[in-house]
């Protein structure tokens, strides 16, 4: 299923220019990234996480840091100097380039700028399009788009270039609903390892084969999504998704634990063990 | 207060998207606005706030929305747009809150009792001192909806109050709104969050291609697999679940589960 990335954090603190306090505490994790679900209330730290990853800190906002992280064995900062990481930004309006007249010129920008041919840009512009419901809007001005296409647009620039990791903080909160269902079932079957900050619980517990919760910059817990709603069921700074609070309500879990998709919660209700 | 709208026209130039509606009334209390991306949500309140030069008429409680605006806008509409930085000006936090309430020559201490409480009401007292552009986008948001409740308005038109608010805010926000709408204030607010929706039970305007397509409580809309398909949208997760476990009754929320 996919390429995974081994990520290694090991005592990372982190904070910003200006800023006492930590943004990061300790981060120290050795894990499989797959698709990982990054959680946790506001302040906890989860785009600071991303913005790490992505190398973004030191190089466009001044931070202190100490500790090391490492992607499939290399330090981060080699790994970043030959792979390509892609971040798609809480606020989409701000990462779009400004100079692209159409929507297909902006998804087309990164492509140009890595130096592709116009044949095999064209073929990833169609098809992140496709991907994105923006086929219908190649040729409108990215300012005439709508919250929620603009969202979509800043995805579709990023996926185009095929990252080797793609990281994403909130990227559905504009989307509407059907736009949102889109972009988790793509997800869902998207081979490139992924951390995604959102509050779509439901949708996290549905696609990520894990969580990673954060709270006021520390990792509180990282597990399969059932392990984490379960350990946090009482904890009401943590979402918790549809499946769950209902399998809760009606009594029933699914092996062992509430059941945290539709899958589990119909598995739960026909035959799983009753409170 | 009554929002009463009639042959209402909007078109963007070199765009084939155009608001029409022929008539619709907001009465006091919630009304949110569900649709697809590019229905004319935020375009609809626009209009209501007299942002953009549209056709037709727009009154309140009778007076047309010009002369409605003319006995001093911030006291009247109260209006938060879907992307934050949109909106804040200021250096600080507290500026921000308190700026509304200058341009009222309200007296000094007035201006601080209020902008001190709306800070401390939305949690966001601890970052009084800090620039609004430091702040991430949660509290950005929470901040642009201080900025209209310190000023008690009549009317509350908030374009997505909930994007990127984490869950504890959210809860906050969905309180809030409640105290409004106890209040007999009208709210037209935008939202894409059906379980959201469902969870407030209060009237919802779908809207499609510039135009009103649902107007009604939630269920009778949620429960229409026709009108879902043709609004491109989707009931909420709970009542999906619901179906699937095949309630007799599919519940909209977490409430009405027994």
């Amino acid at each position: 299923m996919g390429n995974h990335l081994q990520v290694a954090f090991d005592q990372v603190n982190l904070n910003y220019a200006g800023f006492d306090e930590l943004a990061l505490k300790k981060l120290t994790l050795h894990s499989e990234i797959n698709k990982v679900g990054l959680i946790g209330p506001s302040h906890a730290g989860k785009s600071t996480l991303l913005y790490l990853l992505a190398g973004v800190l030191d190089q466009v906002i001044p931070t202190e840091k100490s500790g090391t992280i490492a992607l499939d064995g290399q330090d981060l900062v080699n790994w970043l100097a030959s792979k390509q990481i892609g971040l798609v930004l809480q606020d989409p309006a701000s990462q779009l380039s400004g100079m692209a007249d159409t929507v297909f010129d902006e998804i087309a920008f990164g492509l140009y700028n890595q130096g592709l041919e116009e044949a095999e840009i064209e073929k990833r512009v169609q098809a992140v399009a496709q991907k994105l419901d923006l086929e219908d809007f190649l040729d409108q001005a990215p300012t005439a788009l709508s919250g929620g296409q603009i969202q979509r647009l800043a995805i579709a620039s990023i996926i185009a270039l095929k990252p080797d990791l793609l990281l994403l903080d909130d990227p559905t909160s504009q989307m509407d609903p059907l736009g949102r269902q889109h972009f988790f079932a793509w997800l869902k079957e998207s081979d490139c390892p992924v951390i995604i900050a959102s509050s779509e619980i439901d949708d996290l517990a549905e696609v990520c084969d894990q969580l990673w919760v954060l709270e006021d910059g520390e990792l509180q817990m990282a597990g399969k999504p059932a392990d984490i709603f379960m350990k946090f069921a009482n904890d009401q700074e943590i979402a918790k998704p549809a499946a769950f609070l209902m399998g809760e309500k009606m009594g029933c879990k699914f092996d062992g634990h509430y059941p945290v998709t539709a899958d589990e919660l119909m598995k739960a209700a026909a035959y799983g063990n009753h409170d | 207060m009554e929002i009463t709208i009639k042959n209402l026209q909007y078109s963007y130039p070199g765009s084939p998207f155009s608001l029409n509606l022929p008539e619709y009334v907001f009465a006091p209390g919630l009304t949110t606005l569900i649709g697809q991306n590019g229905a004319g949500k935020s375009t609809l309140l626009k209009a209501v706030a007299g942002l953009i030069d549209f056709d037709g008429e727009i009154d309140f409680d009778g007076e047309n929305l010009q002369d409605f605006l003319a006995k001093g806008r911030l006291t009247k509409i109260g209006y938060t747009f879907q992307d934050p930085n949109d909106q804040l000006f200021n250096s600080t936090v507290y500026k921000e809150v308190a700026w509304g309430l200058e341009q009222l020559k309200m007296p000094e201490d007035e201006v601080e009792k209020r902008t001190i409480s709306t800070l401390d009401k939305l949690g966001l007292t601890e970052f009084k001192g800090l620039n609004p552009y430091d702040l991430s986008l949660s509290d950005k948001k929470l901040l642009t909806l201080a900025t209209v409740l310190a000023l008690d308005p009549a009317i509350y038109l908030f374009d997505e109050p909930l994007m990127c608010l984490d869950y504890p805010s959210r809860q906050l926000v969905s309180q809030l709104f409640n105290e409004l709408i106890n209040e007999g204030k009208t709210i037209i607010m935008i939202c894409h969050d059906m379980d959201w929706v469902a969870e407030m039970g209060s009237r919802i305007c779908v809207m499609a291609g510039g135009q009103v397509a649902y107007d009604g409580l939630p269920r009778g809309f949620f429960e229409n697999e026709q009108l879902l398909k043709e609004n491109g949208l989707l009931p909420p997760r709970v009542y999906q679940l619901s179906k699937m476990l095949n309630m007799a009754t599919p519940c909209l929320s977490l409430a009405e589960i027994q």
